[in-house]
């Protein structure tokens, strides 16, 4: 009895500590509206397969990105386009990109404001409480190509409404440096 | 029966090792918590040429932690960077080595208030149409000297994680445990068989 109490007492104080021991975690790279790069499956911030939005029967909007002040140096020559298509099925993200560093992973999210309001503010997140990774924000992931091109879809089963008004891309190494911005109309 | 004990304690130090890794491996990022708010040089921004002074703005540091700031310059090489201090408890300041001409990288690595260390990487020019330095809250403090140019791996390398130590707290302590375990069972049996 006396035994199982000391070992009882042993292992709780070990939880405790080892439960504090988890808590220093590091979360690398995050943006001002953090978990800007984290690790996540390439299915969740990418769907090769998917019809991308401009394609998509439904309500679409569409917006051109500009690049932002925090954009890398050199990136001016980034431009392309974004579209948000809504319908039953939940919402479909595209987005096309040119004049990119060739060959460099790149991530996108959804934001919560509007590119002139604090280039695009916080991410969008379904659930406000909820957390910083899919399915509760919709975040895209891609490689730009040789010419420095990019493409990427990615769906979703939840309709975002008017709550993401902006698309954010930025480097994925570099996450405080926001790139683009594309405000849907 | 003891010795069954003793190996069930060793078995439950063993799962609550197992479990603080699987928690780990599991915990989602953290949320918008020392989030970088603001630079000089902040990200994209161009700078003039010898600039020294450095400011990163966070929303929530932690006031205790130490805050870890590297530079690199355009061909991939540390520059050589000051101890950062705290200025407002929010603000990291730190005196570099002149910058030269171009694109520079910044890395940093903070603890937040929740304990959620964060770590950043971007990037930034310099050059002689570039802007003058913003010390904001940093201006008028007695800053370190640049010291040696290190990577922020070498200037994070003379520090222990608090991981580390709770990590290692904890094992001694389950150790002392076990051993005080082992040392009551053997006075008993002892003194059963007296």
């Amino acid at each position: 009895m006396y035994l199982r109490r000391v070992t009882t007492t042993v292992a709780a104080l070990t939880l405790v500590l080892a439960t504090a021991a988890c808590g220093d975690d590091e979360t690398d790279a995050t943006g001002p509206s953090g978990a800007d790069s984290m690790d996540m499956s390439d299915d969740m911030m990418s769907d090769p397969d998917a019809t991308p939005a401009d394609e998509v029967d439904g309500e679409v909007t569409t917006g051109e990105f500009t690049v932002l002040d925090t954009a890398p140096p050199g990136s001016e020559d980034a431009a392309g386009q974004a579209w948000v298509a809504q319908n039953d099925d939940g919402t479909t993200v595209t987005i096309r990109l040119t004049g990119l560093a060739p060959d460099t992973d790149y991530l996108s999210h959804l934001h919560a404001q509007t590119c002139s309001e604090d280039n695009g503010g916080d991410h969008f997140k379904f659930d406000l409480e909820g957390s910083d990774v899919p399915p509760n924000e919709v975040h895209l992931a891609f490689t730009s190509d040789a010419d420095g091109s990019g493409e990427a879809t990615i769906t979703s089963d939840q309709q975002v409404g008017e709550g993401a008004p902006a698309l954010v891309v930025h480097p994925a190494d570099a996450v405080d440096n926001r790139l683009a911005c594309a405000d849907f109309s | 029966m003891r010795r069954l004990l003793l190996k069930r304690a060793a078995r439950s130090a063993a799962g609550i090792a197992l479990a603080c890794g699987l928690m780990a491996l599991s915990i989602a990022p953290a949320s918008a918590h020392g989030d970088l708010v603001e630079g000089s040089p902040g990200p994209g921004d161009d700078v003039a040429i010898g600039t020294t002074s450095v400011r990163l703005a966070f929303t929530a540091l932690d006031p205790d932690s130490v805050p870890l700031v590297a530079i690199l310059d355009p061909a991939g090489d540390p520059v050589a960077v000051g101890s950062p201090s705290l200025a407002d408890n929010q603000t990291i300041c730190s005196i570099s080595a002149p910058l030269a001409a171009g694109v520079h990288t910044l890395e940093y690595s903070v603890l937040s208030d929740d304990g959620d260390r964060q770590r950043a990487t971007y990037t930034f020019s310099v050059s002689s149409a570039g802007a003058a330095a913003e010390p904001g809250a940093c201006a008028g403090l007695t800053l370190g000297e640049p010291g040696k140019a290190m990577t922020l791996e070498e200037t994070g390398s003379g520090t222990v994680p608090v991981a580390v130590l709770y990590g290692l707290g904890g094992l001694a302590v389950l150790t002392a445990g076990l051993v005080v375990l082992r040392i009551r069972a053997d006075r008993r049996s002892s003194a059963e068989r007296l």
